[in-house]
């Protein structure tokens, strides 16, 4: 999934770090409470026009969706052996015919089909939105958003610096097994579990001792740049006044979670609305 | 007044068995740019981190005596954000100073801490990136930048905080020559235009000793020399004691000197050494008869006719993000010969070599080790073959006895137990090691992991030996010590393969030079051919050493094309001299 801040400017950019967090919310909760693909379907069309309204390139939502989707094929045909179907159902066929004397399998009903394709559908939305918050947030925003959330100021510098250094720890990563398989190591070569750990040591001991390391200095290099003078009087960069944007982005994501909720408690969320309206054909 | 005094000044780490620091006393006055340089371990990075607190409230330690900042407020009794404000400090390591995810948090994080408000913060960051040309970065995480560019978006930073000095910490030691030509630029603007207290710490003279006012050399802790720069480098004898990188063509003045010749003062820059040595030769005609008679180089070129050992065919790499970092490399390298690889940072230079024991395989192309096409051998299988010893000793070692560290690769081969014993010896041996095979490789110096690095690979007893950048961040003696072991190793057989950004230790060590750029080979020949064609390493941005341009300086004297080093310039003069009489 793409994970990186692309700053576009846009109005859902510019938004307040705690507008977006509770739009991610929002999607997610609805998410869990619908369960019909119709309207999960809906959901992936107005994080559409988000993307859009981020000038945002919408590739970018099937970008987020593709390192996920062995898993949600997984997820799609799984559901087929767990999901007990209601009384009632819609019996379509067998999912492999019979063979060498052994009767068909499985039996695939309508209603387990639209249930399974709503969780797709459910696991789509929440991956999407995650990226779109990442994708639209600052790593810095979103520190100060949990910041201006309640969590202590160090917490927030702990996220932006632990963002800012995954690149480094990656490559040292990277060093430390090249410097060892220049020396013959091949990984892990058993089953056994504790060999198996054990056989990673020459490259875990080496990176554990360079980050005990690079940590002394980045202590050394925080207090060299002022971290720690008055943190309740610190300044924000990226702080926004709370503005007349952010008030109605607000109320927009507030009234579509009393929508999402309304639909929910109407009973219209089911996936029957879906199977209803199929079997209506 | 001094805007930072070191009063007596002792300190001791908290693990350590002698001081860092010992008694130093040491004023600097506001508006000085004072250079300070020494060997490792002379002190200077504690005198650094003792100017804005680090020392002794971060790292933890015995301290004796005062650091005390405009006269009164002293390092111990005010915290580090206190003083930082007064000293900004600016350190070796691009990458662990670095501490937001993109350009512009990283020179506001300053500022913020200082509460200073947003619009103030954003009118600072603007001024500081037109400073620093990263425009282009702004929302870049800062980790991705090139070194010299991560160096000047800190540097940035540290001046966000508006300090009254500016202490660096060999900003240029972990960077290419690119990279270390950006600091030095932006510090020559600082100078210029900034008013600034400034104390920088660098092996590299030759860039500095025109831009700051004083020099101070400590030694084991203590201040031994200090005063104008001129004055401090007329004491070759006793820089050269303490191991410190002269510029070269003072270095050949001075010996000069010892030899008769009448230098009136002793250089710094490749263009004083040249006029210098004009007035000291008679008019060229007359210089270039004489120099006819002498036989230069005095050494026969080294006949290398050992059977080819790497064999390379058009070969590319294509990373995975689409970086073409090679794009068709010929290249053949026989047995005993000591090729050096030069390019910036980007041009290919490690891409290629990890091709030869298999860490990376060719997009395209073909590649034969020791006459085996390498695309049906494993890592394991080449690293027999390919010694690869890594920049950092750190990332490799992981036992907690050097004997077991220089074993892990024998082992790792299936060798029985006699055999790695013997292996693991003679390993020792040839790095001198052998007393170190007891302890734990983790206390040990920089220098001596390096030396348990090189020996945990040769006790595979490669035939080949490839070194990436084995002397950044050294010094001089250090830089030399790892050379020289290359050299030995050499002379015992085995092919050496240098990566390295010092030109001026490519051109004494190394008996070919590859040159690479952005992918391509630009150039493949003999050392002294390759110094000479100014022009091609033009192209690839790379400095030949000052006795290089020394020497094609005074070509219409008829002197040669080069030196490699500085005995070998003093010999010629020396004859160029009898030659004249």
């Amino acid at each position: 999934m793409r994970r990186d801040y692309i700053p576009t400017g846009s109005i859902i950019h510019q938004l307040d770090p705690r507008v977006k967090f509770f739009g991610f919310l929002m999607l997610t909760l609805i998410c869990v409470l619908w369960e019909d693909p119709l309207l999960l379907l809906g959901l992936i069309v107005v994080q559409g026009i988000i993307t859009r309204m981020a000038r945002l390139p919408l590739k970018l939502l099937w970008a987020a969706l593709a390192p996920g989707l062995p898993i949600l094929i997984l997820i799609f045909i799984l559901n087929f052996f767990l999901y007990q179907e209601p009384e009632g159902s819609l019996f379509l066929g067998y999912a492999w015919p019979a063979m060498f004397g052994h009767g068909p399998g499985l039996p695939v009903y309508l209603e387990t089909l639209v249930f399974s394709i709503a969780l797709v559908f459910r696991f789509s939305v929440i991956l999407t939105a995650a990226m779109l918050l990442t994708v639209c947030t600052a790593p810095t925003e979103m520190a100060l958003g949990f910041v201006r959330l309640g969590a202590p100021a160090e917490f927030g510098m702990a996220i932006s610096t632990a963002i800012s250094y995954i690149p480094v720890l990656f490559s040292q990563i990277t060093g430390v097994l090249e410097a060892q398989q220049a020396r013959g190591w091949k990984g892990a070569s058993t089953k056994n579990p504790l060999k198996r750990v054990a056989s990673y040591f020459p490259v875990l001991i080496p990176t554990l001792f360079r980050s005990v390391a690079s940590a002394e200095l980045m202590a050394a290099a925080l207090l060299s740049r002022g971290f720690g003078y008055d943190l309740k009087r610190r300044t924000y960069l990226r702080a926004t006044k709370f503005g007349r944007k952010d008030v109605i982005g607000t109320l927009m994501v507030a009234g579509a979670l009393a929508v999402g909720f309304a639909v929910f408690f109407m009973g219209l969320t089911e996936f029957t609305l879906t199977v209803n309206l199929i079997k209506g054909l | 007044m001094a805007i930072v005094r070191f009063d007596n000044f002792s300190f001791q780490y908290r693990d350590s068995e002698r001081p860092a620091v010992a008694n130093l006393d040491l004023g600097i006055q506001e508006g000085q740019i004072v250079l300070i340089t020494g060997a490792s371990g002379a002190g200077k990075t504690s005198a650094c981190l003792a100017m804005n607190g680090l020392i002794p409230q971060l790292y933890r330690g015995e301290m004796k005596g005062k650091v005390i900042l405009h006269e009164e407020v002293d390092n111990k009794t005010y915290p580090v954000y206190a003083l930082s404000r007064i000293c900004g400090l600016l350190f070796q390591d691009p990458d662990a100073q670095l501490v937001a995810p993109t350009v512009r948090d990283e020179i506001a994080f300053g500022p913020e801490n200082y509460c200073m408000p947003p619009d103030e913060i954003r009118a600072r960051i603007d001024e500081l990136v037109d400073l620093t040309r990263l425009h282009r970065y702004l929302d870049r995480n800062p980790h991705y930048l090139s070194g010299g560019e991560k160096q000047a978006c800190a540097l940035a930073a540290t001046l966000a905080m508006s300090p009254n000095v500016l202490v660096l910490d060999e900003p240029t030691s972990n960077i290419d020559p690119i990279g270390t030509t950006v600091v030095f630029d932006l510090l020559r603007k600082l100078v210029k235009d900034f008013n600034l207290t400034i104390v920088i710490v660098e092996h590299k003279l030759e860039e500095l000793m025109e831009l700051v006012d004083r020099l101070v050399v400590l030694d084991q802790g203590r201040v031994v020399l200090d005063g104008n720069p001129r004055e401090v480098l007329e004491q070759v004898e006793q820089l050269v004691e303490l191991g410190l990188s002269l510029p070269q063509v003072t270095l050949l003045m001075a010996r000069l000197r010892e030899r008769g010749f009448p230098v009136p003062g002793l250089p710094a820059t490749t263009k004083e050494a040249v006029s210098m040595m004009k007035d000291m030769l008679p008019d060229p005609g007359r210089t270039r008869r004489a120099a006819q008679a002498i036989e230069f180089p005095f050494e026969p070129a080294p006949r290398v006719n050992g059977e080819v050992v790497v064999k390379v065919e058009g070969l590319r790499h294509t990373y995975d993000d689409g970086t073409e970092a090679l794009k068709g490399i010929d290249l053949e390298i026989r047995r005993g010969e000591f090729v050096g690889i030069l390019g910036q940072n980007g041009s290919g230079k490690t891409t290629l070599v990890k091709h030869l024991n298999g860490l990376l395989r060719p997009s395209a192309g073909r590649l034969w080790v020791m006459g085996k096409d390498t695309s049906g051998m494993t890592i394991a299988e080449l690293a027999a073959h390919v010694g690869y010893v890594f920049q950092d000793p750190d990332a490799q070692i992981f036992k907690s006895k050097v004997f077991e560290e220089i074993a892990y690769g024998p082992k790792n081969l299936g060798l029985p137990k006699e055999e790695i014993d013997a292996r693991v010896r003679e390993a020792a041996e040839a790095m001198q090691i052998t007393s170190l095979l007891g302890r734990n490789p983790f206390f040990l110096s920089k220098g001596e992991k390096q030396r348990v690095a090189v020996a945990s690979v040769l006790s595979m007893k490669p035939e080949m030996v490839v070194l990436d950048e084995p002397t950044t961040g050294q010094d001089q003696r250090g830089s030399h010590e790892i050379m020289d072991l290359a050299k030995a190793l050499n002379q015992e057989g085995k092919t050496v393969i240098v990566i390295t950004h010092s030109m001026a230790l490519a051109a004494e060590y190394c008996e070919r030079i590859v040159v690479l750029k952005g992918g391509t080979l630009l150039l493949d020949s003999p050392v002294r051919e390759t110094f000479a064609a100014v022009d091609i390493l033009k192209e690839s941005a790379l400095k030949p050493p000052q006795l290089m341009l020394f020497a094609q300086q005074l070509s219409e004297y008829g002197l040669p094309g080069g030196f490699r080093t500085v005995e070998e310039a003093v010999e010629y003069f020396v004859r160029l001299k009898e030659a004249l009489v």
